[in-house]
């Protein structure tokens, strides 16, 4: 059954149809959610309230234009910022600032670490860091659309991911001398 | 970073985590159970949209409610409007039969009803009086007085217009009487002086005179103004009673019937603006809550309204109101609650501090919110079970769009002053709303953490509310157009404010008072 089919079925609330696009897309989006929370069950109940509005809205999205997994993808994705908001996360950090040079020591290292282990690290980050990560590196988000989308300025948007890609930088080296 | 360790770092994520295939740890697996929730919790969603009939309902029966009050105000003048033409074609009809019928005594019988009316209109006013009783003690003069009236020609001894008024004596004789009916210039040439069209200072003399004359031919003047027409009865009914009466006895008594003031057809709406303030305070009931408690919510605080509204004057004492106003509603809670420590929520972050994480619950009037907050312990050292003490000072602010319809009686009426009951209902919309949250979670009274947060409540779609009022109202008129009006209301909720939509939810009642001054302009 190719897609489209499955979605018109979504449409017609055929929980068999819903039961399958979820199968098809489950691991995409628990690993979206796992990126932007600290622990699984954050994610876990991000991505429920995820689901709801997918299946709730899918009216909206158009079969014949649309790619399904990258409109899913971006309703997880809102869904999750949407949470952190809730949750009383603020985005806002200070300006840009000045950090050292870090040598590039973890080349050999990092061609080790599975995407597990990318995620962990990612979910140590501290929240604005790790959203605006995800955002930039991970959906390819530009700045500007950081700084719209989580109500920052666009410097305050590289801060963050500066600061986030040298903390990510560090855990590298420390797991290179352990 | 240089950019090529930027682009090196970039690419690794993006490469490794885009591979959506499932671990064989199942480490990006969701759980099992996790789409089976999210399809229960949109089941009840649907489920949970038959509550919307209810502010459908309400709204309905709001705008069904004052399209009826336009309407029928219309049809209600519309059918008075009906009512004073039938009488008149009534009136021209039996006299002209009565004329017609020359010398029968059932002509006499309604000139003397007619002469009665004129009676008790003419005696209101003092120079109608010593009019009155002139005519009455002159005596028949001519033979046609059997046709006409036997007081026909006391007119000429009136003091004012005698020249005029003996021109319309002169005019009223069988040949002209009749031809006065069918010849509207003959007719209108002689009754420019009738007091229903002039509203000079002699009125009460031309009332008085052209009445008397007008009451024994009523034919006369009634066929005037049926066939002058641009002059049409509303038109020419004025303000002054004794015009109206004597114009149109019979129709005042009508305009009676249906408790309508004809004067106020032209403006009996009166929009105005209103500024106030809104005290409020919430009530719960039903909250199950176990060490913990939430205070001072029922404490009053002060928010600010405004608005625009239309009166819509009804008779002398009775009127509508319907308004729109933006309202801000605040409130400030307490809430303060326990928990016990637990050991298997503490880790170490990236600084090697040792932490406590936990989820925080913060119950506000309106809703209970979770937080997820963090704390450094390494300085205490804390058991399993030992009490956390969290408080967490609430302060809402709910942005509020109110809709009303009121009722107005007003029975004092001093001076420039009014004093008026009013009572009705209105329907709520929270538009937005801002909760500012300050936690503080304490151990043995010493802090551990404090937080800020701004949050914007989440309603699950209970975002109306309806609320009753009962106040009094007191009136200023300043000038001829402008009026004051202090409106003061007490106003409660009629359903919960309470965002959890659960059978066990606690209940949340708004209770408020409003006074507001409302600028009223009449034009």
């Amino acid at each position: 059954m190719s897609e489209n089919e499955i979605i018109s079925r979504v449409l017609k609330n055929e929980r068999a149809a819903q039961a399958l696009l979820y199968k098809k897309y489950q691991t995409v989006w628990y690993m979206i959610s796992l990126r932007y929370n600290k622990n699984k069950a954050d994610a876990q109940d991000a991505l429920q309230n995820a689901l709801i509005k997918i299946f709730s809205k899918i009216n909206q999205f158009d079969v014949e234009k649309g790619n399904f997994k990258a409109w899913s993808c971006k309703v997880v994705v809102n869904e999750n910022l949407m949470l952190l908001r809730k949750k009383g996360n603020s985005f806002k950090i200070d300006d840009i600032e000045e950090v050292a040079f870090v040598p590039n020591k973890t080349e050999s290292a990092l061609d080790m670490l599975s995407a597990e282990e990318l995620t962990k690290m990612i979910q140590t980050l501290p929240n604005g860091y790790r959203t605006v990560f995800n955002l930039y590196v991970i959906e390819g988000y530009s700045h500007q659309e950081i700084a719209q989308l989580l109500d920052i300025s666009i410097g305050a948007s590289k801060s963050q991911l500066f600061k986030s890609r040298k903390m990510l930088q560090k855990k590298f080296e420390a797991l290179l001398q352990d | 970073m240089s950019e090529s360790n930027k682009n090196e770092l970039d690419k690794l994520f993006q490469t490794r985590l885009s591979n959506d295939t499932p671990a064989d740890n199942g480490w990006n697996v969701p759980p099992i159970d996790l789409f089976d929730n999210a399809m229960d919790a949109l089941e009840p969603k649907e489920k949970d949209r038959k509550p919307l009939w209810l502010p459908f309902l309400f709204g309905s029966l709001m705008i069904g409610g004052m399209i009826y009050m336009f309407v029928y105000n219309h049809k209600m003048f519309d059918k008075l409007d009906t009512k004073i033409e039938n009488l008149q074609s009534q009136t021209i009809e039996k006299n002209t039969q009565k004329v017609n019928e020359g010398n029968s005594p059932t002509f006499n019988n309604i000139n003397a009803e007619q002469q009665n009316l004129n009676e008790e209109a003419i005696l209101t006013n003092d120079k109608g009086q010593q009019l009155f009783n002139h005519t009455l003690s002159k005596n028949t003069k001519n033979s046609q007085q059997n046709v006409v009236t036997p007081k026909l020609s006391s007119k000429v001894a009136s003091p004012v217009n005698s020249n005029k008024q003996r021109t319309q004596v002169i005019n009223y004789t069988d040949d002209l009487f009749e031809q006065s009916i069918f010849n509207n210039n003959t007719v209108t040439g002689s009754f420019n002086s009738l007091p229903l069209l002039s509203s000079n200072e002699n009125s009460a003399q031309n009332n008085a005179q052209a009445f008397s004359s007008t009451a024994q031919n009523t034919i006369a003047d009634f066929s005037t103004v049926l066939l002058n027409k641009d002059i049409t009865p509303i038109q020419s009914l004025g303000s002054d009673l004794l015009g109206e009466t004597l114009a149109f006895p019979l129709l005042h008594n009508a305009a009676d019937v249906l408790d309508v003031q004809i004067s106020d057809k032209q403006n009996r709406f009166t929009p105005y603006l209103l500024m106030g303030t809104h005290l409020s305070s919430f009530t719960m009931s039903g909250e199950n809550m176990e060490n913990a408690s939430l205070t001072k919510y029922d404490q009053n605080c002060l928010g600010y309204q405004f608005g625009i509204g239309l009166m819509q004057q009804l008779s002398s004492k009775w009127s509508l109101d319907y308004g729109i106003s933006y309202r801000n509603i605040i409130n400030h809670s307490i809430y303060n609650d326990q928990t016990n420590y637990s050991k298997s929520n503490e880790y170490i972050n990236d600084y090697g501090s040792l932490m406590y994480a936990d989820e925080m619950t913060i119950v506000t009037p309106t809703g209970i919110y979770v937080d997820n907050m963090s704390m450094p312990v390494s300085e205490q050292e804390m058991q399993d079970g030992d009490v956390l003490e969290n408080t967490t000072n609430t302060k809402q602010v709910f942005h509020t769009l109110n809709a009303s319809l009121g009722i107005n009686y007003a029975p004092i009426r001093v001076g420039n002053f009014a004093l008026s009951l009013n009572t009705g209902a209105s329907i709520n919309r929270i538009l937005n709303a801002q909760q500012d949250m300050d936690m503080e979670v304490s151990f043995k009274g010493k802090v551990m953490a404090s937080d800020t947060y701004k949050i914007e409540p989440n309603f699950n779609g209970n975002h109306m509310f309806y609320t009753g009022f009962i106040g009094f109202r007191l009136d200023y008129q300043v000038t001829d157009k402008i009026a004051l009006m202090l409106d003061n209301r007490f106003e409660r909720s009629l359903n919960s404010l309470n965002t959890i939509q659960s059978a066990n939810a606690p209940s949340t009642i708004l209770h408020s008072l409003n006074t507001g001054l409302k600028i009223g302009y009449w034009f």
